[in-house]
């Protein structure tokens, strides 16, 4: 092996530097997002027109859409890619507090990826159990004929995705809490960060009980215990993987919200020219609503045979958890009041995930109140709902931050008009095939139907399946040219020249775009300010600039460069 | 929206409608809040921001309270209505119920297996495990203006008994019994729906409940009950071949 390709794998491949993580994290999760979206389009389209699939081929593709754009998507993009891309960027580091770890989670992510495709050939075909993978109709290999080899895959490729996760996820809090600069105090970081934070928190402390549970139900599968399976000699209890299940699924949901509300939270006040409304209300709501998060998971089984004065509790806390969403939302939505609303791409996009999110947040209460859920569980209303969550994470929040930070990491321009339409033609679809989903809800269509053919009180409601699979196809279509453009854009957009084109506050802002190899050269970052010094007076507004940066660079000397480069 | 109702309980219904009917009125005002803002605020009219709040935007903070209120009164009507249908449901209480309205009680098993429903009926005597205990595959027939106890389990993996007409939804779980109680109140015919993932015949899985008047139910009870075992016998023979068929369905839409 040359010099040159040593350097050029060493460079791009299994680079240790944290933008390159980042970006391959990002890119990863783009093919993956192409893979899951292709598998919307198949399933949509024999909903459409039932037939076109067998009927454990769409379940299948369901399975599969779901666990890819939960686990493959939305967690490589939102703490991966924006994580490893902002976090020492934003609190003045140069890299990563262990890059070594940060670059083993990203190669365990893409075995992780493999082995989940490598799980959708294998003969007999993949897991199409449903994402949430609910036993006995997983543990049980006559339940779905012969596709025991592709179970097995599909859990050892979650599991090795958590794994991934966990290291990134040890390596953020590490991270954040020691490698600040100078200066930047916890009620100084950017909201991204702080989300960043408790979203790491949040997954390290939710992951275990799933592991174990994924454990025992390997060994229901391979070593035939009966944990989670019922014979007539052994009774075990199908509900107890439920619970391990959502005690990490609730938390997890919001691993990949509070990214997501931290984007929008650093694009709002770049564009709006004022301090963010209530910097610590956000950050408090947002712990309040983690350590919430833990007390409701059970209001996914409200009529899975659990105990129902239980139930009491966990709909208590679930309603509850409304408060703090709420006033996070209206906080957010006053940091909009006496700005000057700039409509760049970036916050068109913002705008757009916010009111989805009004949207979302509101139409999780039919849910979170059991009797009326007992209507609603596991129809189409469901599935509306998480959507109009999910997609608005993973998707809206995800390509907004991706416009906003796109200068900063590839040191090119994403065409403004361009991000303008694709917002607008994004936020039709996706509510075409959305919306129309809380109506089929309400008509007490159950989910996961390869076709509603068989109930003659679903029958008039084809054509909204009709009208929902063609927005399905025009969504697609529309992020297609929009992938296109932007693998395009990151080889041959048009160069920025200001490391600063928003004029925005954080500190990502005064390193070159793209940052170097150890982000700031011989030069440090100090901060001196809080993130979000917006509409500033004085002198400064005498010479017509209206934003304060959060921090200076100060020009190292040169002992302390060598240190520093060494260390690196 | 919702498929006709069927039955005189209002609890779940009313809770349906108090929710939806406060989502939707909060979520318009937030939309309405939100597109003024984004138009006031705009650099067109606004081109130079400022750092305070005026107070009226202030008041917005009173959304939360009123999501506070809402809430609770939310929650007030949801666990109110949860006791009646989930913790009061135990043989006394359904009886009592029915007693203060003249009605009658109807006790019925179901067991969920893929792909079809098996109903177990105690029989004219109203005693489980005599010989004229009634077996019936995927049609629950029951009479008018009664309370139905139905307990549900299944037999092989989960499977959700959902009644759209009347409501009611509720898992059947391997090796536990759950209940669930409802009232029939109009003749007809209706769908049971399965709504937790059981394989792939999942939206095959189609049941019925046939609401008959008093005394046609009367009549029925008499025709059908006889010899349990005989009749369990050629169940789940007719069972095994509507699982067989659903195979054979599957493999030909393959």
């Amino acid at each position: 092996m040359s010099a040159a390709e040593t350097s050029w794998v060493k460079q791009y491949l299994f680079s240790t530097d944290h933008k390159v993580i980042g970006k391959q994290y990002l890119l990863t999760g783009l093919f993956m997002a192409l893979i899951g979206g292709i598998l919307a389009v198949a399933f949509r389209t024999n909903l459409a027109s039932p037939g076109v699939l067998s009927d454990s081929a769409y379940l299948r593709l369901v399975t599969y859409h779901g666990s890819i754009m939960f686990f493959w998507v939305a967690m490589p993009v939102l703490l991966g890619g924006f994580g490893n891309l902002l976090i020492p960027l934003m609190i003045g580091a140069r890299d990563m507090a262990f890059p070594t770890l940060n670059m083993l989670s990203y190669w365990t992510f893409v075995v992780s990826a493999i082995v989940l495709i490598l799980s959708f050939f294998v003969p007999g075909g993949g897991f199409s159990g449903g994402w949430t993978i609910y036993p006995p109709l997983s543990a049980m290999p006559d339940a779905f004929l012969g596709e025991h080899l592709g179970t097995i895959l599909f859990l050892l490729a979650v599991a090795l995705e958590f794994a991934s996760m966990l290291m990134g996820g040890v390596n953020f809090i590490a991270t954040i809490i020691t490698m600040r600069t100078k200066g930047l105090s916890f009620f100084r970081l950017p909201l991204m960060i702080w989300m960043q934070l408790i979203a790491s928190v949040l997954f390290l402390l939710s992951v275990t009980p799933l592991i174990a549970g994924a454990f025992m139900l390997m060994m229901d599968i391979f070593a035939g215990t009966h944990f989670f399976t019922v014979t007539a000699e052994h009774t075990g209890n199908p509900i107890l993987f439920q619970h391990l299940f959502w005690f990490f699924g609730h938390p997890e949901v919001y691993v990949i919200l509070f990214p997501a509300l931290g984007i929008i939270a650093e694009i709002f006040p770049a564009n709006t020219r004022r301090p963010f409304y209530s910097y610590k209300t956000l950050v408090w709501t947002a712990i309040i609503a983690g350590v919430l998060s833990f007390l409701v998971w059970a209001h996914h089984q409200f009529v899975a045979g659990i105990n129902p004065y239980s139930a009491i509790w966990f709909s208590v806390f679930t309603v509850a958890i409304s408060v703090p969403f709420s006033i996070s939302l209206v906080v957010m939505g006053l940091s909009l009041v006496n700005g000057s609303i700039r409509f760049t791409a970036p916050m068109v996009w913002a705008v757009g995930a916010y009111a989805m999110f009004i949207i979302g947040g509101l139409t999780g209460l039919p849910l979170g109140a059991f009797t009326a859920d007992v209507y609603f569980h596991d129809t189409y209303f469901v599935v509306a709902h998480f959507h109009y969550t999910v997609f608005t994470i993973a998707v809206l929040s995800a390509i907004a931050g991706l416009y906003y930070w796109f200068p900063k990491w590839f040191g090119r321009q994403l065409n403004e008009t361009f991000g303008k339409w694709h917002a607008i033609l994004t936020l039709i679809f996706y509510n075409g095939f959305a919306f129309p989903g809380f109506f089929l809800g309400l008509a007490g269509h159950p989910r996961r139907y390869a076709s509603l053919g068989f109930f003659e009180y679903l029958h008039e409601y084809q054509w909204v399946h009709v009208m929902m699979t063609v927005s399905t196809y025009l969504l697609f279509a529309t992020q297609l040219v929009f992938a296109v453009y932007f693998i395009y854009a990151i080889f041959k957009g048009k160069k920025v020249e200001d490391p600063n084109p928003w004029k925005a506050t954080t500190l990502e802002w005064l390193a070159p775009s793209p940052p170097p190899h150890l982000n700031w050269g011989n030069t440090h970052p100090i901060v001196e300010h809080d993130p979000y010094e917006y509409a500033v007076n004085g002198e400064l507004k005498a010479k017509g600039i209206d934003f304060l940066p959060q921090g200076k660079l100060y020009v190292l000397k040169k002992s302390d460069a060598e240190k520093q480069e060494q260390e690196g | 929206m919702r498929p006709l109702r069927a039955t005189d309980y209002p609890g779940i219904d009313l809770s349906i409608d108090i929710v939806l009917w406060g989502i939707v009125i909060v979520g318009i005002f937030s939309f309405i809040i939100l597109a003024y803002g984004l138009w006031r605020f705009s650099a067109k009219r606004n081109p130079v921001a400022s750092r305070t709040i005026p107070p009226a935007f202030r008041r917005l903070v009173f959304l939360d309270i009123a999501v506070l209120i809402f809430d609770i009164v939310l929650l007030a009507v949801n666990i109110y209505f949860w006791a009646d249908l989930f913790i009061e449901n135990d043989d006394a209480s359904i009886q009592e119920r029915a007693a203060a309205e003249n009605a009658e009680v109807v006790y019925v098993k179901a067991i969920g297996r893929q792909f079809f429903w098996t109903f177990l009926y105690p029989g004219p005597d109203g005693q489980w495990n005599t010989n004229d205990d009634i077996i019936r595959g995927n049609t629950l027939v029951l009479p008018a203006n009664a309370y139905v106890a139905v307990d549900i389990t299944a037999n092989d993996v989960l499977h959700s008994f959902f009644l759209p007409n009347f409501r009611i939804k509720y898992d059947a779980i391997p090796g536990i019994n759950t209940r669930v109680w409802f009232k029939t109140t109009r003749e007809g015919k209706y769908e049971i729906a399965c709504a937790e993932l059981c394989g792939a015949g999942h939206y095959k899985m189609r049941g019925e409940v046939e609401v008959l008047s008093q005394k046609n139910y009367q009549e029925w009870l008499q025709q059908v009950s006889g010899n349990s075992y005989l009749r369990y016998a050629s169940l789940t023979t007719q069972g095994e071949s509507t699982l067989h068929n659903n195979e054979q369905n599957s493999e030909e839409t393959e």
